[in-house]
């Protein structure tokens, strides 16, 4: 079986804890309530361009490369521009030979390679697609999405194999797509951008389908990335979410 | 029966018809993989994945993904009730063939 330190859950809790920015002490046994439950079903990232879903895609690769629980699969359309800082990675570069990555560069290649996956060898343990839009966006077919979303959560969940895909939702022309998508994924991850005045950074709320903790995601101007625990009055009070939206 | 149509419609009676012609077959290959293909009434194969609700077919596309006024197509439906009858055709292939019989050419 799978551990339970390969999800994007726990690369938030990870990121948090490392770089605390407002230092929060740990419920007891918040960790263990997060590792039951749907820790090992496919999770689908959205958040808009520049909320650093490549990044938190990485350190999930980086985390289940560190467990040693096997190969990791990174696909994108197109290599990642700049491979993100991660500090364990530049301390170990075996990990990162844990990782292999492919850049299938149209939806058919994608089908393709999803519908070998048994073919693989070493089977994988966890694998990660970025940026889904850009296989679906020129075309926006809603049978397209519906195709490669279910062939990758049949590939994965017969391989019993880690899945978390990232997407820009509602990108122009392909909104039945999405439409597909989200119904085939009910476990979503989204990144909401939050109006901060103060700092030059940027940030993004976080948030799982309830009971998760929601996060506060930073991106610094230079592109580094630190994940911190909202302030516990919003953490108290839903309805203060409520009104900001209004 | 009468439970079935109720849920189902028309769906379940055409399914049904599938399950007398025998048109489904558990395909599994050596890795372990393994899917359904269904015989449409017009002869043509469609491929049902296991995991997740998805048909090749052309009225799963129209009345599932953009109507959304059905669960599931006839043939997902035949699939669940061959399943439950225990009259699904078993056929092994090689990992290869598995790889093509998973995605169906475009025609």
């Amino acid at each position: 079986m799978l551990g339970n330190d390969m999800s994007l859950l726990s690369v938030f809790s990870e990121l948090c804890g490392s770089v605390v920015v407002t230092p929060v002490t740990p419920e007891p046994g918040y960790v263990n309530t997060e590792g039951c439950g749907c820790q090992e079903a496919p999770v689908l990232l959205l958040g808009p361009p520049g909320s650093r879903k490549s990044s938190l895609l990485f350190v999930a690769a980086v985390l289940a490369a560190e467990e040693g629980a096997g190969l990791v699969l990174f696909l994108s359309r197109e290599p990642l521009q700049e491979v993100p800082r991660e500090r364990r990675a530049a301390r170990d570069p075996l990990i990162l030979k844990q990782i292999r990555f492919v850049y299938p560069p149209s939806l058919k290649e994608l089908l393709h390679f999803f519908s070998s996956l048994h073919e693989t060898s070493p089977s994988p343990s966890l694998i990660l697609v970025d940026g889904l839009h850009r296989y679906l966006s020129s075309t926006g077919s809603l049978t397209d999405a519906a195709h490669i979303s279910a062939l990758m959560l049949d590939s994965v969940s017969q391989l019993r194999c880690g899945l978390i895909v990232s997407a820009v939702p509602n990108v122009e022309g392909s909104d039945g797509a999405f439409m597909a998508i989200e119904r085939y994924f009910p476990n979503q991850c989204i990144l909401c951008p939050v109006m901060s005045a103060e700092t030059e950074e940027r940030q993004f709320k976080v948030s799982f389908r309830p009971p998760h903790r929601q996060w506060i995601l930073h991106v610094e101007q230079d592109g580094g990335i630190k994940v911190s625990v909202p302030d516990s009055q919003a953490h108290k009070s839903p309805n203060s979410e409520a009104k900001e939206k209004t | 029966m009468c439970r079935l149509k109720f849920i189902f419609g028309a769906t379940a009676l055409f399914a049904l018809d599938l399950v007398d012609q025998r048109s489904v077959t558990h395909v599994t290959s050596p890795s372990g993989r393994s899917t359904f293909q269904v015989t449409g009434s017009s002869g043509k194969l469609y491929i049902c994945y296991k995991a997740c609700h998805y048909c090749s077919c052309p009225a799963f596309t129209f009345s599932v993904l953009r109507r959304g006024d059905s669960m599931l197509c006839k043939h997902i439906l035949a699939v669940y009730l061959s399943q439950a009858l225990g009259v699904c055709q078993e056929m092994t292939v090689s990992d290869k063939q598995m790889s093509e019989i998973l995605l169906p050419k475009e025609d």
